[in-house]
């Protein structure tokens, strides 16, 4: 672990992040939106 | 997901071993009672009236010969099982009968009166003018302890019993029982029941969409891992600290020692939330019991450290109400829990197709016959959820809508292959305690890992848990239990 390389984030790791959170919170108040009714 | 080298993984095993169980309590349905003579323990102030067969029809059998026959029909159960995991069968059987027994005397001592009475009427019932109010479940907490003396201070004595100490093997088996249990309490709520099911999906969201896309980017910009690094530890802290791990390592394809390590330090961590927070639980949330439930499934990161907050939380929670007159009923907490908990398992393997496809693609273009292939997603799915789901479905069909006499019959059967699923719990609390050697994982540079765990579990994981628990599951209650 000590000798782990440097690896800058890349533009693909942001999008990842970007869309996965995105997605998450959209998914969420959609979802908290349906079990009001239920 | 521990899996010897050639034989059948752990995952199949409990798959088989808690079907098993399950059938031969139904037999109950047929009029016959072939698992009546296992074990259970009552809360105790005189030893020798502590432990009973759990059906009357064996009560000649007394506590102690219920309690060998529980021993003797688990050793040989357990044992074929090992070699169906081509494990040593000389050191299993010398190791389960270690783990078992100590596992069962901390059980029995937990049920000691003044560790585990809650109610006033019950402290003059017993003669006793003090008690922990710990519940009999308190046994599982001194297993744990047991298990971390073991692991942490006899070293020798832990590597003499490894070959029996599969905490993921025993509390696959008890969530496969479970299932039987959860499915009884379903048939007779169904509206409670679809409504926990549907405000689960929530958990899956939580823990793949944002927990795991929060650590990864702690990891690598505030801490600066590597990729390998980065995602087996946003899976483990994010999904599931052993299955999701692995298998993000095997997806990114990181060197073994990687997701490993991040599984070693989860489990560390698991066993201190499973310290914490279901006390905490009952502290604050005491009067949202399924809150709290859901809560514990969210938050602690491995299978057996989850369900078992879920049970601890519902004990002490039902004492809790049972002591202000409101008595509700048993395992709706726990079904909670361990339905979090599942619901996030489930897409372990298609979670770990997704990384292998943008890893393999975009960040370590491999050519193209080492790509991620499909059939990766069913080898990565926890095979243990196969048997939860039919234990659960075969209940709800033949009790829903059924006479009154079969229900109880079911009941009465599920009640056996409980008394089981208890067994393989406090197994694995010991056993969870003896994997855990602080002082080992220390010496291998652990520490980094650990202030990541530390930030996100403390700066994030619980509280985005705790909220979301409490929007999706608030103000649900369990069903009062009946007089």
């Amino acid at each position: 672990m000590r000798k782990m390389p440097v690896e800058p984030l890349l533009p693909v790791e942001k999008k990842l992040i970007g869309w996965s959170l995105g997605a998450g919170l959209v998914l969420l108040v959609i979802l908290i939106f349906a079990t009001r009714g239920t | 997901m521990d899996q010897s080298a050639k034989g059948l993984s752990e995952d199949w095993l409990s798959v088989w071993i808690g079907l098993l169980v399950f059938v031969l309590a139904l037999g109950l349905l047929a009029g016959a009672d072939v698992l009546g003579w296992v074990v259970t323990t009552a809360v105790w102030t005189e030893l020798s009236k502590a432990l009973n067969p759990v059906s009357k029809a064996y009560s000649g059998l007394g506590g102690a010969g219920a309690l060998i026959a529980t021993y003797l029909a688990l050793l040989v159960v357990m044992t074929a099982g090992a070699a169906a995991l081509k494990a040593d069968l000389k050191r299993f059987a010398l190791g389960f009968t270690a783990v078992f027994w100590i596992s069962y005397l901390a059980w029995i001592a937990g049920s000691y009166a003044n560790f585990a009475v809650t109610t006033p009427g019950d402290m003059q019932k017993f003669g006793i003018s003090w008690s922990l109010k710990l519940t009999n479940e308190g046994g599982f907490i001194l297993a744990l302890v047991a298990g971390l003396v073991v692991g942490n201070f006899f070293p020798g004595f832990a590597a003499w019993m490894k070959e029996a100490v599969r905490p993921e093997l025993y509390i696959k088996t008890a969530i496969v029982l479970l299932g039987g249990f959860l499915g009884i309490m379903a048939a007779t709520q169904p509206v409670l029941a679809k409504s926990i099911l549907f405000r689960g999906l929530a958990a899956i969201i939580e823990a793949y969409l944002i927990y795991w896309a929060v650590v990864y980017f702690v990891a690598r910009k505030w801490f600066g891992f590597s990729r390998e690094w980065a995602a087996p530890l946003a899976s483990g802290i994010s999904i599931c600290g052993v299955s999701a791990a692995i298998a993000t390592g095997g997806a990114i394809r990181a060197r073994p020692i990687v997701p490993i390590m991040v599984a070693s330090l989860v489990v560390i961590f698991a066993v201190v939330e499973l310290l914490i927070l279901p006390f905490v639980a009952n502290a604050f949330l005491a009067h949202e019991p399924m809150v709290a439930g859901a809560w514990m499934g969210l938050a602690v990161k491995t299978d057996g450290a989850a369900v078992a907050s879920g049970a601890i939380a519902e004990s002490l929670i039902l004492a809790t109400n049972a002591a202000e007159g409101v008595n509700y009923v048993k395992g709706w907490i726990l079904g909670t829990a361990a339905t979090v908990k599942i619901f996030i398992d489930i897409f372990i393997g298609i979670w770990a197709f997704i990384l292998a496809y943008i890893w393999t693609n975009h960040i370590e273009v491999r050519a193209a016959g080492d790509k991620a292939k499909i059939g990766e997603i069913w080898e990565r799915f926890p095979k243990f959820i196969i048997g939860y789901v039919l234990t659960f479905v075969v209940v709800l069909v033949v009790a829903f809508g059924a006479e009154p006499a079969t229900t109880a019959k079911i009941r009465a059967a599920m009640g056996e292959a409980n008394t089981f699923r208890v067994i393989f719990f406090i197994m694995t609390f010991f056993t969870i305690g003896v994997m855990s050697n602080f002082r080992k994982l220390w010496e291998e540079g652990i520490g980094k890992l650990a202030a990541v765990y530390v930030v996100c579990l403390f700066g994030f994981v619980i509280w985005v848990g705790l909220v979301i628990s409490w929007v999706f599951f608030g103000g649900v209650k369990p069903p009062l239990a009946a007089g």
